[in-house]
């Protein structure tokens, strides 16, 4: 097992209450494995990325849980320790939003040497040639490095992206909504990178997006998450052909499909919940069709229904409808 | 045959680039940005026309033109019988209330100072429809409650921030119909939003649509919400229209290269796909509309490019009923070299 | 009112989280406070400022009473007695009237001079006369008969009369009392010679004729003013003014003038000059930055230029320049008109670029679409969005404006006619304060001046931090 988190909590103290972003979490992730996190904007996914690589920003704090990477606790790391031996040395992050990550006032090649500078004793020559290589990788052509940002499509600079976080060879990459703000062609090639960069590399990844759709098409294990908790995990294939929660279920009706008419789509009427003032026993259940009695006190547990297949719904507890 | 509601007629948006101070002084020729170039189209009372395209394909601007907030280069457009590069003053207010606007960013386009009720009253004062502050405000509250915000007195005074994304949206869309317009552009109204929640909004367009007796103008880069809500589909690819069909046609059938690979392109929610790669024929991304390849714009990219895409432009010509193409493959096609031969006598005006 | 306060509660709640915040406002309180107190405590004082008449019974540039006390300094601060008390009495057709004024003298220092004024009522030719009563009964009598000319009349009048340690006559018969009491008057072959502001309190010796040397004589005093007539006569008002070494609460300026008025009345200028300028500055700024940048264009680069060609002329010595033709006529509306007219160049760049960034926002469009007019779009959408910054650069605005006015009056170009901090530095300037030691009358406004900027300054940040999204912080 590579990571394993184990009741995470990371909340944000703002003036107005505490946000509880990521409220008693807890995963694992196998080495090699991709896991799709999804969910509605604020349910706490990227928080949870976040809280992974230590960059939570202010007023942030992970307050409670274990994050095991390699059976070591990094949050219990000092941040230099973090920094210099797991942050892109372990553990990458390609950042939403590639188009405002690179600096525009350096060259791409000296935005990957810098990645090198802090970890490695390396000069430039030295590193030039595992950069080359490394863009080669994304299928960008190395004379690439003496440009500056703003003379690359938006694609390009998710590439960049791409190469600069898989430098070092981590061993575990999170790509938190690796394609929003690319067109669709461009999105498809970018998955395709990520997949077969994945299965090269054999690197484990966590990919987060709010698009099932996405998820879909490179994730072996999903994960639902509603209102900071996690609601579902279950492999690929049980979370698609046999949803159990029915946030999970509703999620997937909802997208429109291209290859088949549909005459009617189905909504998650509401809004999504406050965190600052959740609401009690279940978080879904002020929007959930199937709601009971015990919904609204008791707050449901994950528990493995079918071989690794985890869901938080008293539906499926004992005296559930199902 | 329903009657049209908007027709294009080659109509053109280029947009000049600054040349700075040198280039005034060596009197270097004007660039321009061709972001719409030279397309005609029609869209007919009642139904979904969806306008599709990566970013720069000059969908926006198309959208933009048809409400007169940009001003056409060339080629002229029509309300119905009016031509909107004549209209200004009183005329141009009174279209105002015919055409509306729903915007892609909920987040910008409602004032942030104004509380909902501010926001929606205010077409209204602009245009005096009302007499008295309660008839404006049972006129809010009647709309608030068509968008599924119940109940309406709940709302009416907060402001946008307090408001969730898709609440938003459906805001954005009780605005537009304040003034009871019977053309609506829809500029991407759901790329922004969660995939969760832009079932809701679609759904809530459609019934509004039934209910106002719309006409939409949907623009969108998402193929799939487009074959959701669209009757008919238009393909855009730097200011040019590709493709134009049926939705179903469109998407089932795709004729031009760039179609086929955009639809291939669209993600689906299908695990089986994680062993796979997706066959993406296209390369390289959209060149900016300051530099247009020569002959088929396209070309540069397209898996089947021939020689003659370098050097001679497409026409879109009707290659099965209803159905139009602008690409060399299917210059075989009897339609195709009939429509040609015509071509040389009268430009193709209306589709 | 109210309705904005409850709106904007926490924007309020966090600006007073702000340490600065807290010290700009009770900055300003206190010069609120002071303009309050001007009207109240010297209501006449911005009328008569320049008035010579209004301050001549002033001691001349001397210290606050404080201050000798803080030195340990002997002083005899200014005093006024005024008493109404008169007894009238008949003797046989010979009519009197008597008022008296006592003194219980206990300052170890001397007075600078006296004045005196006298108001009878008579109708007839009036005899009159002062005794000073003194401790050591070395009494003085001042023929004060002499020194006034009464108005010849037939029938009741009053008449008030003014009467100096200046008054010739007085300081004959002083003259005359000093000699009597074996004052060796060598080297003073007249009246006129001496100088008698002091000699009513000091000990009567040789060393009474120098107020350096004179020694004070401590004790009750008493001046007790006769008039005789043959008609009715009375004696309605006496008040003396003794002049001491010391004024009140900051002294007095080298025309006589009360410090501390002038720098009460400063204040509510002050804040006048600054608010009004600020303002005047603020809305041609942002009207024309607004219009320029909304508008943009061809008309954009020619506001724009006319706004660069501005901005780089060298603004305080076109000031001068200007102030300078207009002469001493210049009155404050003109300085506050020039100090406008060349002060909003910045907040138009700064509303321009506003303006060209908000314009790009789909709420405009979308207010395009709904129908509005340009001006609508301006005033109800583009401006609203400027407020936060136009609070913060009103209030940033403020001490630019004081600055220049004080600096103006500093150099004479001022308006004389208003007692600003400026007048008064310049001033002090005039009668070369700083090598004098009057201290009085350049620190007191200086700091004033320097408070009344950060003041505004510390407003003007914390309320840039608060309402300013891009440097707020979370």
């Amino acid at each position: 097992m590579l990571l394993e988190i184990r009741n995470l909590k990371t909340y944000f103290f703002t003036s107005r209450g505490i946000v509880k972003a990521v409220d008693d979490v807890s995963l694992s992730l196998d080495e090699g494995q991709v896991l799709g996190l999804a969910g509605e904007s604020g349910c706490g996914k990227s928080t949870l990325a976040y809280s992974i690589i230590r960059l939570i920003p202010p007023p942030g704090l992970t307050v409670g849980g274990k994050i095991l990477f390699e059976n070591t606790d990094i949050l219990e790391l000092d941040n230099d320790t973090f920094r210099k031996e797991y942050r892109m040395k372990k553990i990458s992050m390609v950042f939403q939003g590639a188009m405002q990550a690179l600096t525009p006032v350096y060259t791409v090649g000296e935005q990957l040497y810098e990645v090198f500078k802090y970890h490695m004793d390396v000069n430039y020559d030295e590193a030039k040639s595992l950069m080359e290589e490394q863009l080669k990788s994304v299928a960008l052509d190395p004379s690439i490095m003496r440009r500056y940002p703003h003379e690359l499509s938006g694609g390009q600079k998710q590439r960049v992206m791409i190469a600069m976080a898989l430098l070092l060879k981590p061993k575990l990459v999170i790509a938190d909504e690796p394609t929003t703000a690319l067109d669709v062609i461009v999105q498809a090639q970018i998955l395709n990178l990520l997949k077969q960069l994945q299965s090269k590399y054999g690197t484990s990844m966590i990919l987060i997006s709010h698009d099932l759709s996405i998820i879909a098409e490179l994730a072996d294990k999903v994960g639902i998450m509603y209102a900071g908790k996690l609601v579902e995990i279950a492999p690929a294939l049980d979370i698609y052909k046999d949803p159990l929660h029915p946030y999970t279920q509703k999620l997937l009706k909802s997208i429109p499909r291209l290859k088949q008419k549909v005459e009617k789509l189905e909504f998650i009427p509401g809004v999504p919940p406050d965190l600052r003032n959740p609401p009690s026993g279940c978080r879904f259940h002020p929007r959930c069709p199937y709601v009971m009695d015990i919904c609204k006190k008791v707050e449901p547990q994950l528990v493995e229904i079918k071989p690794n297949h985890y869901v938080a719904c008293h539906l499926y507890s004992e005296g559930g409808k199902r | 045959m329903p009657k049209p509601l908007i027709i294009a007629e080659n109509i053109m948006k280029w947009f000049p680039i600054t040349r700075g101070l040198k280039g005034a002084l060596q009197r270097l020729p004007v660039i321009y940005a061709r972001a719409v170039d030279n397309i005609s189209f029609t869209i007919y009372q009642g139904e979904t026309f969806a306008m599709v395209g990566e970013s720069g394909s000059g969908k926006t601007t198309t959208g933009r033109l048809l409400l007169k907030l940009l001003d056409l280069t060339g080629g002229e457009a029509y309300y119905g019988s009016i031509p909107l590069s004549k209209l200004s003053g009183n005329p141009l207010k009174a279209f105002r209330r015919q055409a509306q606007m729903i915007f892609q960013d909920p987040y910008s386009s409602l004032d942030p100072r104004f509380t909902i009720g501010a926001s929606l009253e205010e077409p209204l004062i602009i245009h005096k429809i009302t007499k008295s502050d309660e008839e404006r405000k049972e006129l809010v509250a009647k709309i608030l409650e068509d968008v599924r915000m119940i109940p309406p007195e709940e709302y009416t005074w907060r402001f946008p921030h307090q408001l969730s994304g898709g609440q938003r949206q459906r805001i954005a869309i009780a605005r537009a119909l304040m003034l009871r317009p019977k053309f609506i552009v829809a500029d991407e109204p759901v790329s922004m939003l969660d995939v969760s929640i832009r079932a809701e909004i679609l759904e809530l367009m459609r019934s509004l649509k039934e209910k106002y007796n719309l006409t939409y103008l949907y623009i969108t880069h998402d193929l799939s919400t487009a074959r959701f809500i669209a009757n008919r589909i238009a393909v855009l690819y730097l200011g040019k229209i590709v493709e134009l069909g049926n939705a179903d046609d469109v998407i089932e059938d795709p004729l031009h290269p760039y179609t086929q690979a955009l639809v291939a392109a669209v993600p689906e929610p299908d695990p089986e796909l994680r062993f796979k790669l997706k066959e993406i024929k296209v390369v390289g991304e959209i060149p900016s509309s300051v530099f247009i390849p020569p002959g088929c714009r396209f070309h540069p990219r397209c898996p089947y490019v021939m020689d003659i895409c370098k050097k001679v432009e497409p026409q879109l010509v009707e290659i099965k009923p209803n159905h139009y193409v602008a690409c060399h493959l299917y210059s075989g096609n009897k339609l195709y070299e009939e429509v040609v031969k015509n071509e040389k006598a009268a430009n193709v005006r209306q589709i | 009112m109210s309705k904005f306060f409850s709106r904007n509660k926490p924007l309020i709640k966090e600006f007073f989280s702000r340490s600065f915040g807290i010290i700009g406002v009770a900055l300003l309180i206190f010069y609120i406070a002071m303009s309050i107190a001007a009207p109240i405590d010297a209501p006449n004082v911005l009328s008569n400022w320049i008035s010579i008449d209004a301050w001549q019974d002033n001691p001349r540039a001397v210290p606050p009473v404080w201050y000798m006390q803080l030195i340990n300094a002997p002083y005899f601060p200014t005093i006024t007695l005024e008493s109404t008390n008169h007894e009238d009495s008949n003797l046989t057709g010979l009519y009197q009237s008597v008022i008296t004024i006592t003194l219980s003298n206990t300052y170890q220092g001397l007075p600078t001079g006296f004045v005196f004024y006298i108001t009878y009522e008579y109708s007839s030719q009036v005899l009159t006369t002062l005794t000073v009563v003194r401790p050591d009964n070395n009494n003085i009598t001042l023929n004060v008969g002499n020194a006034i000319s009464f108005p010849v009349t037939n029938k009741t009048i009053s008449y008030t009369t003014r009467l100096t340690s200046d008054t010739p006559q007085l300081k004959e018969d002083i003259y005359k009392w000093l000699s009597s009491h074996k004052i060796n008057l060598t080297g003073f072959p007249s009246s006129a010679n001496i100088i008698i502001g002091h000699m009513l309190f000091s000990k009567l010796n040789q060393n009474i004729l120098y107020r350096e040397n004179a020694e004070p004589l401590q004790g009750i005093y008493k001046f007790v003013l006769y008039a005789f007539s043959f008609a009715p006569v009375s004696i309605t008002d006496f008040k003396i003014i003794i002049d001491g070494n010391a004024y009140g609460i900051m002294g007095t300026d080298g025309n006589k003038r009360d410090v501390w008025a002038g720098l009460l009345w400063g204040a509510p200028i002050a804040l006048m000059i600054g608010t009004l300028t600020s303002l005047f500055s603020l809305i041609i700024g942002l009207v024309y930055g607004v219009y320029s940048g909304y508008f943009g264009g061809r008309l954009d680069e020619i506001l724009m230029r006319i706004v660069d060609v501005l901005i780089s002329i060298p603004v305080l010595p076109l000031l001068i320049l200007f102030l300078v033709y207009f002469g001493r006529a210049s009155s404050i509306w003109i300085i506050i008109f020039l100090i406008s007219i060349f002060g909003w160049m910045g907040i138009a760049r700064v509303a321009r670029s506003s303006a060209l960034q908000i314009k790009g926002y789909p709420f405009i469009e979308a207010s395009k679409v709904a129908g509005a007019s340009n001006t609508w779009i301006i005033f109800r959408h583009i401006i609203p969005q400027l407020l936060p910054y136009a609070y913060a650069s009103l209030a940033l605005g403020v001490p630019a404006a004081i600055l220049t006015e004080a600096s103006l009056s500093f150099l004479g170009l001022g308006d004389p006619n208003l007692p600003t901090w400026g007048q008064i530095l310049n001033h002090a300037q005039d009668i070369s304060a700083v090598q004098f030691g009057y201290w009085w009358l350049w620190i007191p406004p200086g700091l004033l001046i320097a408070g009344i900027s950060l003041a505004f300054v510390f407003i003007g940040h914390a309320l840039d931090e608060v309402l300013n999204p891009r440097i707020r912080r979370l």
